[in-house]
């Protein structure tokens, strides 16, 4: 169907097509879930969805007339949080979007449509978001079992949550007006602080889509680089996640074996005059890498120690398995819809892993298969899982790091869209460049499609459950709110 | 490097191996409690707050401990650049602490915004908004260094007390 439907609109970028009014209302009535949407975003003048055709990356936009557009919500439930944030940012209105009640903008801002050409400045004080009614419920943000500001409110039935929202005004820190009209150095440094859940996986999709849109190309030696220290990344926010998850539990031996773990590796990373947390390791090709330190050595201290401890952490995991069996559980059929991505995505079923569209990645030495059941502890389970590859795929990388120079290169087109896997799932920038200064960027962050899809995971959970059942999705609010 | 088959015995004789023993010896009544409140940031340092809280640092042996209320609480621990949406809940949180609270800034962003510029959404860090309170600067600052840093704060703060104790008398 979508070939067929390619095939009649107009190419405009290397992924992106054209839609008018007719088409894009046309695809949004006709389109079925084999091709899932990612993200959605507006701004002024472009509405556009970001969906996955075969993991190859499908942008579809059509022109925003009067500030209005036709909602993919409509048609795709992952699409409500990229029009809150189209609406409060932009002022641009999607009809027939499913009401979901949520808001960016609370009324704490200075200005109403912060990003629009007409922006107005504002007073007033912040709008309480809160339910009234009957049973309301609402958790401070210090006991959401998140470690950033996600505003959870609700409604309880016998003790039980019935309906719950989650918010992101508190979190939003307006970076895209920070990096729009900075050149794609400056915006890196802002970029490398967007989430402490990805000090490796936002800055590294940021400069591959920099990269495209300007067709830098980048050298077997740099590609191999961020291979690595993505999967350094990924060993680290597993076991952090872990812990989270055990502590919330009540299984403090788990939590402090993960904790020591993360801390050791962090310890071998100093030793080798890295940065504890991987923060700003990620350059534009052929600008910063050559000047840091040789990452090799702490790699292959960081599996050395992986080789030892991962073993006694899995028994360890599996001897309170019972604590994590059916909690949270997470359907196949919705982590699919609103593409949940990440371990979380993956032990519900929902089989992809962006890194198999990565050049020369050595996607055969992964061996974690995911799962069905979707509860915490398949997410568990499959984290260490995905330990165990990522400690398979450096020591590969490592031992064939030889491999001849080979240049993907692409024409140059003043727009870019890249994808990282990082251990939450995958991140997305798409961005346009205007004489070497961003224009536009937008991102997806594997916390949005997860805010979707958790109102009805926790449904039916008691509120002091919530703390446990959020934290074994490794949910962070830092990069979704921006 | 360790070779042999992998027992549970082996795992909780590591678990103890690791326990923290470098707790310094303190002489007060009572533990000082910590909450901490992160105003919208990367969660690093709200991360690395949570690894303190994980037992491998002595950090109730150093004689700190993390509540879970306000209002039971000595010090906040203030993390992030402050978001406009986050900063009434700051104030709230602030005033329902008892008197003697101390007010400390997690990290450069929680300082003066770091990296970040003050914006529609977000103001800047604690020094926009506050005269008083101790930094821990760093991005983000390790855990060890912030139990090293709460260690030196209070012997700080117990001498100023002591000093104006000292100077009431005479």
């Amino acid at each position: 169907m979508i070939d067929a439907f390619l095939g009649k609109v107009q190419q405009t970028g290397l992924f992106r097509y054209q839609l008018d009014e007719t088409a894009w209302r046309q695809f949004l009535v006709a389109s079925d879930h084999k091709i899932p949407l990612l993200a959605a975003w507006a701004d002024e003048q472009w509405a556009t969805m970001l969906l996955l055709d075969n993991e190859s990356p499908l942008l579809l936009s059509t022109k925003v007339i009067r500030r209005r557009y036709y909602a993919p919500s409509s048609r795709y439930p992952a699409a409500v949080w990229g029009e809150v944030m189209a609406r409060d940012l932009w002022g641009v209105e999607a009809i027939a979007a499913r009401d979901e009640g949520l808001s960016l903008d609370e009324g704490a801002w200075t200005l109403t449509w912060p990003l629009a050409e007409g922006s107005l400045a504002v007073q007033g004080d912040v709008v309480a978001v809160r339910d009234e009614k009957k049973n309301a419920f609402s958790v401070p943000f210090s006991q959401t079992g998140v470690p950033g500001l996600l505003g959870v409110q609700g409604q309880l039935s016998g003790g039980k949550m019935q309906y719950v929202s989650f918010h992101l005004s508190a979190a939003h820190r307006g970076l895209a007006l920070q990096i729009r009209g900075k050149s794609p150095s400056e915006a890196l440094r802002i970029i490398h602080r967007v989430s402490a859940g990805g000090f490796i996986a936002h800055p590294l999709a940021f400069v591959r889509a920099v990269e495209q849109a300007e067709g830098r190309s980048l050298t077997a030696c740099e590609r191999d680089r961020r291979f690595v220290l993505l999967e350094m990344e990924r060993i680290s926010l597993h076991l952090f996640d872990l812990g989270q998850m055990a502590h919330y539990a009540g299984v403090m031996a788990l939590a402090s074996c993960c904790a020591h773990m993360r801390e050791a590796l962090a310890c071998l990373y100093e030793a080798h005059h890295l940065p504890r947390r991987l923060t700003d390791m990620i350059g534009l090709a052929g600008e910063k890498e050559s000047r840091q330190p040789d990452i090799e050595a702490a790699a292959q201290a960081a599996i050395a120690f992986m080789k030892v401890h991962l073993p006694q952490l899995v028994a360890l995991y599996m001897l309170f398995a019972n604590r994590f069996a059916g909690v949270a559980r997470l359907s196949t059929e919705t982590a699919w819809r609103y593409a949940v991505g990440g371990a979380s995505g993956r032990a519900s079923g929902r089989h992809v892993d962006m890194r198999c569209g990565d050049f020369r990645m050595r996607f055969d030495s992964l061996r974690a298969s995911g799962g069905q059941e979707g509860c915490a502890l398949a997410r568990g389970q499959q984290r260490l899982a995905e330990i165990r590859d990522s400690v398979a795929v450096i020591q590969r990388i490592l031992e064939d790091s030889s491999l001849a120079h080979e240049v993907v290169s692409f024409p140059v087109t003043g727009e870019g869209v890249a994808v990282a896997e990082g251990a939450r799932g995958d991140v997305w920038y798409w961005l346009r460049l205007k004489e070497g200064k961003i224009e536009t960027v937008h991102l997806r962050d594997p916390a949005l499609p997860l805010l979707g899809a958790l109102c009805d995971v926790v449904k039916d959970h008691k509120p002091e459950d919530l703390a446990l059942a959020l934290s074994s999705f490794g949910l962070s609010p830092a990069g979704a709110a921006f | 490097m360790q070779t042999g088959p992998v027992t549970l015995l082996t795992v909780f004789l590591n678990l103890q191996k690791w326990r923290p023993r470098n707790g310094r010896k303190f002489y007060k009544s009572r533990m000082t409690r910590l909450f901490a409140f992160d105003t919208g940031g990367c969660e690093g340092c709200a991360m690395e707050l949570g690894v303190l809280q994980s037992g491998i640092f002595a950090l109730e042996g150093s004689g700190f401990q993390f509540v879970t209320r306000p209002e039971d609480a000595d010090w906040l621990l203030v993390t992030g650049m402050v978001t406009r949406h986050a900063a009434p809940f700051l104030q709230t949180v602030w005033q329902a602490m008892p008197s003697g609270r101390s007010l400390v800034a997690v990290g450069d962003c929680a300082i003066s915004g770091g990296l970040f510029t003050e914006n529609y959404a977000a103001l800047e860090g604690l020094e926009k908004l506050s005269q008083g309170f101790y930094e821990i600067p760093g991005c983000p600052p390790s855990p060890g260094l912030l139990l090293q840093t709460f260690i030196s704060l209070e012997e700080d703060m117990s001498f100023a007390l002591l000093s104006a104790s000292r100077r009431r008398r005479q």
